[in-house]
């Protein structure tokens, strides 16, 4: 049959189903009264005519429904009927259907959310860049270590002068591009009264044809943009910049704006989709060379200053392994020619993907992690529907006996059991979409609070979260009916009809398995909750030996409103001295990295008269004002704290924690001792010692750490840190800022609990995720263990009530019930807590101070669940032994 | 649905059908007599296997009704063959024809 006759049926059929009816009828009527008239003009009497007439037809109504059963889309006609009356059943028990469209709901709604973040940020291509699997990373692999490099951590920075090498060498790549992002690629925007900071990237002028990206207006950069000699002051500004900045006026290719106070001219705009290849994203990008100006563009040519990454895009034919090859042999030659700036200077090479390749792994894992936890759930979901369905099976045994006794198929019967439970899945799947929609809109908000990261921020619900739900809903809604249809039309129809009947043992051995998997599902999650909680706990019970709370965090980069280093020194001097008058203040200092934000500026030290790599102390460091320890509370041990004659031009002093000092003078007093810092072999004397504190992460051991004068060394990126005596004193702090420099933009304002809390940020998604996941899942198999004993007692009934009346305790009708579920939830508990054994292990990355076979967390969860299986089968134990004998036989 | 022995007979009134039909309209009650007539009163079809292989067939595109005024003035649904229709007759026939000589040789074989 043609395929648009047969559509045009299907459709005709189910939308004018009426007028076809009636159609039908009409016909059949009319051949009944041609057939009336035939024997009436045979001479038979009127009635007799008629009579004959209709026996000769057969049943009017039986030859239509053989007419519409051979009707094309028959099958749609039957499913909208089986849909119609599955929702009539559906409605008519709300608590069962609340339940189940709820449990999945909550597992279809997580793996959906997971899945589109996952989708977003690292399954899909970058927007705007052509073909984005033939882009590989580059990047400064250690060679020190034994073992090559294939993807994981150690991938890092490499200078300019390698870069050209580099570029100039290769023969793998059609182009190799290079780029600088982060602390210093941020610039301020200034328009006078309003600064704005812009994340950017400093890239070589072969950027934009490396990557493939689409210049919308203007021109991209040209070879002669990027000269050492004479840099080009040039800009090429993000589509959405130009829109959100620039009003897209077409006219913007030409001006001259100003970044980090220095004059730049736009000469071109990006594609619309363009930022970056990766979920760090840019608005405007700027040539190498034309890095900020004095020391630090002397500093662009030197090959030990190691700042760009590198992107290439492979020649047609020319696998990853060969570029790997290629790049590890230059690197090797160049480490060769320049042994001084390329130690231990290998090239790596790696797949181009969102997350940078540092973080590649941690990300991969904590996102499987994520996944692992919405799976689970939405398995105990499903097991929890099917075992409620298959309860209601047994519920409408009598009513499926009569069905399959009147002739109905089995596998229609099979299909309207499914379509229930498929049902439930849209329904679930359709509540969980709602509740994505809420989780990414929250998420929307918490993702720029990310520290480091200018992430792409457009989480929204799109068509491919919606395809994955429902083809999800779809897989579970089929498979979750499927077992307890198959078991339910299995019925024996003689008993059946009959009476109650008690022939469900089957049936109960099948739901059993399915509580116990429940059970040993949700124990296995109860366990990691438990880890997770208490590595929280642990983490947020350690004393960072300096007081986060009650401190305030403003930030501030001099080079976004384009101070050079000695206007920079004396506003810093000056804005210190202003916000020292603040009344509302206890303390205030300024300090280079804000403990426990993840940021670590290091500084190897080494004792006067040792040299070399094995010798050095790899210490960090952290650049302050004299404040700073008053500020956070930091007590001084020994000697004293930094003082105004600390200054530039004044001998070069430093504090040092206790461990830096133990390692360095075992046994010895430091005060008065002398260190070395950096290549350059800058002698200090240490002043004062000050306790050890966590500096990085609340994880970290502790490490050898030492301050030195702001006064002495000139940052540009400097955070406030205020200790109010009020709420807080942000708003005051701002205001002195403002009146100072109105260009300034304020980078960041926050108290330390805000920006401090970051430093667990993955620990505590996942341990807030564990914990609501696992006490559903608990819930959900406490439910199952209530089903199955209730269903037990029920199928028991005549028997217990046969029992008591020959003289059965009560107690013992009890302990017969209580039994059962008790093995149940043993036998789910003891494979829960040997999962558990098997893959906490996977976990031990994420866990503080806590083993993953910790005995605690195992204990717990058999304990919650034991008690929660105890309670969920108490009830239906005792009905079963408050039963009347007589009512009990009587039935 | 249920007799196994549905597709062959279902095949063997669909051509009953067609060829009926090939000498001009009729309405399904005179289909089921031509088909007698024809067959020599072998095959009686019975309306509940006329009607619901004629909608297969109007579905199919072979045949297609009007409602028109029968011989004695009343209203019928009168069946004609489509063009597609007589293209399925000859197919149809040849294919019987075929079966039939392989049926009649194997048999005499």
């Amino acid at each position: 049959m043609r395929p648009l006759t047969r559509l045009c049926s299907i459709v005709r059929n189910l939308l004018a189903r009426d007028r076809v009816e009636r159609d039908l009828d009409d016909e059949l009527h009319a051949a009944l009264d041609l057939l009336i008239e035939e024997h009436l003009r045979k001479g038979t009497p009127p009635d007799e005519a008629r009579r004959a007439a209709m026996l000769q037809l057969g049943s009017v109504e039986s030859v239509k429904q053989q007419v519409r059963d051979v009707r094309s889309g028959a099958v749609i006609d039957a499913l909208i009927q089986d849909v119609g009356y599955a929702l009539r059943v559906l409605r008519r028990s709300p608590l069962f259907t609340a339940t189940a469209v709820l449990s999945l709901a909550i597992g279809l709604g997580g793996t959906a959310v997971v899945f589109r973040l996952a989708d977003e940020y690292l399954f899909r291509d970058p927007p705007g860049v052509e073909n984005a699997h033939r882009l590989v990373e580059v990047g400064r692999i250690d060679t020190g270590e034994a073992g090559g490099f294939y993807g994981g951590d150690g991938f890092d920075t490499f200078s300019y002068p390698n870069y050209l090498d580099y570029r100039e060498r290769q023969t793998v790549f059609a182009g190799l591009a290079a780029y600088h992002v982060g602390g210093i690629a941020k610039f301020g925007l200034g328009t006078f009264d309003n600064a704005v900071r812009v994340p950017g990237a400093f890239v070589s002028a072969n950027y934009f044809t490396v990557l493939g990206v689409p210049i919308a207006l203007g021109r991209g950069f040209l070879p002669e943009d990027e000269q050492l000699a004479s840099p080009s002051t040039v800009t090429v500004i993000s589509h959405r910049l130009w829109q959100t900045q620039f009003a897209g006026e077409r006219d913007v290719v030409g001006r001259t704006i100003h970044l980090n106070g220095r004059p730049f001219t736009i000469v071109g705009v990006t594609a619309p989709e363009f930022g970056g290849y990766s979920i760090d994203q840019q608005s405007l990008w700027v040539p190498i060379t034309a890095y900020p100006d004095g020391d630090d563009l002397r500093r662009v040519g030197l090959r030990g200053r190691q700042w760009l990454m590198g992107i290439g895009r492979l020649k047609d034919g020319v696998t990853i392994d060969q570029a790997r090859a290629e790049m590890a042999r230059i690197g090797r030659d160049l480490q060769a020619e320049y042994p001084d700036a390329n130690r231990r200077h290998g090239v790596g090479v790696a797949a181009a993907g969102a997350v940078p390749v540092v973080l590649r792994s941690i990300v991969n894992r904590f996102v499987g992690l994520l996944f692992a936890l919405v799976g689970l759930i939405l398995v105990i979901a499903c097991f929890n529907v099917a075992g409620i369905l298959l309860a209601r099976g047994v519920a409408r045994t009598p009513e499926l006996s009569l069905r399959l006794a009147l002739g109905a198929a089995r596998h229609r019967i099979m299909r309207l059991m499914v379509i229930e439970s498929v049902i439930v899945a849209a329904a679930g799947a359709a509540a969980g979409l709602v509740g994505v929609w809420g989780a990414l809109r929250v998420l929307g908000q918490l993702i720029p609070l990310l520290p480091l990261l200018d992430v792409r921020v457009d989480p929204s619900i799109d068509w491919r979260v919606v395809v994955f739900s429902v083809v999800l809903a779809m897989i579970v809604g089929v498979s979750c009916g499927l077992v307890p249809a198959r078991a339910a039309t299995r019925i024996d129809l003689a008993p059946m009809l009959t009476r109650d009947g008690s022939g469900g043992l089957a049936r109960l051995r099948v739901r059993s398995a399915f509580v116990v998997v429940q059970v040993a599902l949700s124990v296995l999650l109860m366990v990691c909750a438990l880890l997770f909680g208490r590595s929280l706990r642990n983490a947020g019970e350690i004393d960072p030996a300096f007081a986060v709370g009650g401190v305030e965090v403003v930030g501030l980069d001099l080079r976004l409103g384009g101070y050079d280093d000695a206007r920079g020194r004396e506003f810093a001097q000056a804005l210190m001295s202003q916000i020292e008058t603040l009344p509302e203040l206890e303390a205030a200092a300024f300090a280079r990295v804000v403990p426990l934000t993840g940021e670590r500026e290091g500084g190897r030290a080494w004792l006067p008269d040792e040299y070399g790599d094995e010798r050095a102390i790899d210490a960090s460091q952290n650049i302050v004002t004299p404040g700073y320890f008053r500020t956070l509370g930091l007590p001084l041990i020994a000697g004293r704290n930094f003082t105004g004659s600390d200054r530039a031009g004044a001998p070069a002093v430093a504090i040092v924690n206790e461990t830096l000092a133990r390692r360095a003078w075992p046994g010895e007093t430091a005060v008065g001792k002398r260190l070395v810092l950096g290549v350059s072999r800058r002698a200090i004397e240490i002043v004062g010692v000050v306790r050890d504190a966590k500096y990085r992460t609340i994880g970290e051991q502790p490490s050898p750490f030492f301050y030195v004068p702001a006064a002495q060394r000139y940052e540009t990126v400097m955070w406030i840190l205020i200790r109010p005596t009020g709420p807080s004193a942000v708003r005051q702090v701002r205001a002195i800022i403002r009146e100072m420099d109105p260009n300034l933009p304020v980078v960041r304002a926050a108290s330390l609990v805000e920006m401090t809390a970051f430093a667990l940020f993955p620990q505590r998604v996942v341990a807030w995720l564990a914990a609501i996941v696992s006490t559903i899942g608990v819930l959900l198999a406490a439910l199952g263990v209530y089903g199955v004993a209730a269903y037990h007692a029920n199928q028991r009934t005549r028997e217990i009530g046969v029992r008591l009346a020959l003289g059965a305790l009560r107690g013992q009708v009890l302990g017969l019930i209580l039994r059962h579920a008790g093995q149940l939830a043993a036998v789910g508990t003891a494979l829960g807590l040997a999962a558990a054994a098997l893959l906490t292990r996977l976990l031990e990355g994420m866990l503080y101070d806590v083993r993953p076979l910790d005995p605690v967390s195992f204990a717990g969860g058999a304990i919650v669940l034991g008690t929660l299986a105890l309670i969920a089968s108490l009830v239906p134990a005792a009905r079963a032994a408050s039963i009347n004998p007589v009512d009990a036989l009587r039935v | 649905m249920s007799q196994p022995r549905a597709s062959l007979l279902q095949g063997t009134l669909d051509l009953l059908i067609l060829k009926a039909l090939s000498a001009g309209e009729l309405h399904g009650l005179g289909v089921s007599r031509r088909i007698e007539q024809i067959t020599g009163g072998t095959f009686v079809v019975q309306p509940g296997s006329l009607f619901p292989a004629l909608h297969r067939l109007e579905e199919s595109g072979w045949l297609k009704s009007i409602w028109e005024a029968s011989e004695n003035n009343r209203r019928a649904k009168y069946y004609t063959l489509t063009k597609a229709g007589k293209r399925q007759l000859g197919e149809a026939t040849e294919q019987w024809n075929r079966v039939a000589l392989a049926m009649t040789k194997a048999l005499e074989a």
